[in-house]
């Protein structure tokens, strides 16, 4: 019922040891076969290790784990707190078009020659600044801002990014085509040691920074008036929220292109796990979060083997029918 | 007895048409004022610019003698408790714990809810009589066992004042005595203030010390029931014919509305 310190550390646990094993089982299959057991306790016992093996598991597809972990991990925990200041189940940050704007900024800055280095985040970022403003400038047209209509516009900027997209990948012959196409459905196959390292702090720091206003997100997702009478500065929590969600979604977008509704479905069966509240939601998110997007990138890289599908596809494949089914089952309501 | 508030010629509008005009008052500690006045008079206009959610374009609102613009939302909310008028409440959350959302402006940002924290909930389950509900979801809660658990949350503000919106609308007779007989033990035994805007003429003036008349922004009389509740102030403010007696049991103003137009009452009846 009530929840205390002691609950929240032991159902991270679990969700830990849960991570651990979809890691390590992950770990072991691919389109190589590798003799892992014995790859990694020849490490450990300091003997001769096979360097294709240790290549294989360590050079590909642990950094690739682990990014896909972490993309998991923000992309959940944007979609939590989209839904919760939205006070909408369908929200999040592909849904919104923040996702696709963060995808524009980046391939914009691979069309004018500076998609590298710190430059490919900065435009993503920017690129999900524009669009969640747009998404919600539009929105606001309307008397009253219906969060279904922020969704419904969200959908339609997303389209419209996307179509952008393809008509840059029309018009791209040379080396940065391949670079741009990248961004139209999430790709990780490519993960490097080096993005890990850009995007775990950025995910832990965000992750906690979130955390910290997960009761305000409580009460913010009972009402705005009733959050304000209880001493949230709801306009400026929700500026900070969008914002540093909106970050972290770029910064993960920007490593990972776009991977759509692993903030809807991970989010969603969280709270039918673990209740409404967002000190629980959050961390179990960003946790199952990233066990979900290893388990599906996982499936990416091995269901059709030899080939590869990108693990947007995975993703949009369960997600796509999730939402409908959400849609018409719940409404946009919570309930 | 000090002032818990101070209103000073504070005028209000959200558009271009002003909602509130020139409106000065003062809320005694401990007293249980009602404001009344016929729809679109600003009541709710006025209990929200009291607890900072709007601010007025022209005046000052002091509490406890501090000007409102210099107190933060969370200090407000340790001295005040606010219960809004009631909209369906379409929460999964248990009454527990949006009981326990009442402590949240004493409590950091990164801090769990304490023993003390708890304690408190207990007491405010208890004295609105809905500690029997505390596991249930409050989105299946009927309209007058939601209104007894946001009265819950506010009180576990450990509130000097509450503010409430027509807290009985919506309620059926059993209910809106028992509300009403809460706010007035709350009122008699922890000393809390209670200002109430309401609809109901006859229920503000059996509970209410004092009273406010509001129409169309601006005050039309306020004083002790009897002062306020009269034939001519009631008529002239609500624009239909009323008669004024006093209630037998409770020696308040009783009023009761008719209509002279027999045609029309004729087809009420038919």
């Amino acid at each position: 019922m009530v929840l205390t310190k002691h609950k929240l550390l032991l159902i991270c646990l679990l969700l830990v040891v849960l991570m651990a094993i979809v890691t390590s089982f992950s770990l072991m299959i691919g389109t190589t076969r590798v003799d892992t057991w014995n790859t990694i306790t020849a490490l450990i016992y300091d003997r001769k290790v096979d360097p294709v093996f240790f290549s294989i598991l360590f050079k590909i597809r642990l950094p690739r784990i682990l990014l896909a972990g972490l993309v998991g991990m923000v992309l959940s925990m944007a979609g939590v707190v989209f839904q919760a200041l939205l006070r909408n189940p369908l929200a999040e940050p592909f849904v919104l078009g923040i996702s696709s704007g963060a995808a524009i900024g980046a391939v914009l800055a691979i069309i004018f020659g500076i998609g590298y280095g710190i430059f490919l985040p900065t435009t993503a970022f920017l690129g999900a600044l524009v669009s969640m403003a747009l998404v919600f400038s539009l929105a606001r047209r309307q008397t009253r801002m219906s969060s279904t209509t922020v969704i419904l516009i969200g959908v339609v900027v997303s389209a419209f990014f996307s179509s952008l997209i393809m008509f840059f990948i029309a018009i791209t012959s040379d080396h940065r085509l391949s670079a741009i196409l990248f961004w139209l459905y999430g790709d990780l196959s490519l993960s490097t040691y080096e993005q890990v390292g850009i995007l775990a702090p950025v995910a832990i720091l965000g992750g906690i920074f979130l955390f910290g206003y997960s009761r305000s997100m409580n009460i913010i997702n009972t009402g705005e008036d009733v959050a304000k009478q209880l001493g949230v500065e709801v306009e400026r929590v929700k500026l900070v929220l969008f914002g540093v969600s909106s970050l972290i979604t770029a910064v993960a977008v920007a490593e990972s292109g776009v991977i759509g509704f692993v903030g809807l479905i991970v989010p969603h069966l969280m709270r039918m796990a673990f209740g409404p509240d967002h000190r629980l939601l959050l961390p179990t998110s960003g946790l199952f979060g990233a066990s979900f997007m290893i388990a599906a990138d996982t499936a990416a890289r091995t269901v059709v083997s030899p080939n590869e599908l990108p693990v947007g596809v995975i993703t949009a494949f369960l997600g796509a029918p999730f939402f409908i089914m959400l849609l018409r089952t719940r409404g946009s309501r919570w309930g | 007895m000090g002032l818990a508030f101070e209103i000073k010629s504070i005028s209000f509008r959200y558009e271009d048409s002003w909602v509130l005009k020139d409106i000065s008052f003062e809320v005694h500690k401990a007293e249980f004022l009602g404001i009344i006045g016929p729809n679109g008079s600003g009541k709710t206009s006025l209990l929200k610019l009291m607890d900072k959610i709007l601010l007025p374009q022209k005046g000052s609102i002091y509490l406890d003698g501090i000007d409102l613009k210099d107190i933060n939302q969370r200090d407000i909310a340790r001295k005040i408790g606010v219960v809004a008028q009631s909209e369906p409440f379409l929460s999964s959350f248990s009454v527990f714990d949006v009981v326990l959302m009442g402590r949240s402006p004493y409590l950091s940002r990164f801090q769990f809810e304490g023993r003390h924290d708890f304690e408190i909930v207990h007491d405010a389950l208890r004295l609105t009589e809905t500690d029997q509900l505390s596991k249930r979801m409050v989105g299946n809660l009927s309209g007058g066992e939601q209104q007894r658990v946001l009265i819950a949350r506010a009180l576990a503000q450990e509130p000097e004042i509450l503010l409430l919106d027509e807290p009985t609308s919506h309620l059926d007779l059993k209910h809106q005595v028992g509300i009403f007989e809460l706010l007035k033990h709350l009122n008699q035994t922890s000393k809390i203030t209670v200002v109430m805007v309401s609809h109901d003429i006859n229920f503000a003036s059996q509970f209410c010390d004092r009273l406010i008349l509001l129409k169309e922004g601006r005050i039309a009389g306020q004083g002790r029931p009897q002062e306020v509740i009269t034939e001519e102030i009631i008529r002239s403010v609500y624009e239909v014919p009323v008669l004024v007696d006093q209630n037998p049991y409770t020696r308040t103003p009783r009023v009761t509305p008719y209509s002279l137009n027999r045609d029309s009452q004729a087809d009420n009846i038919t």
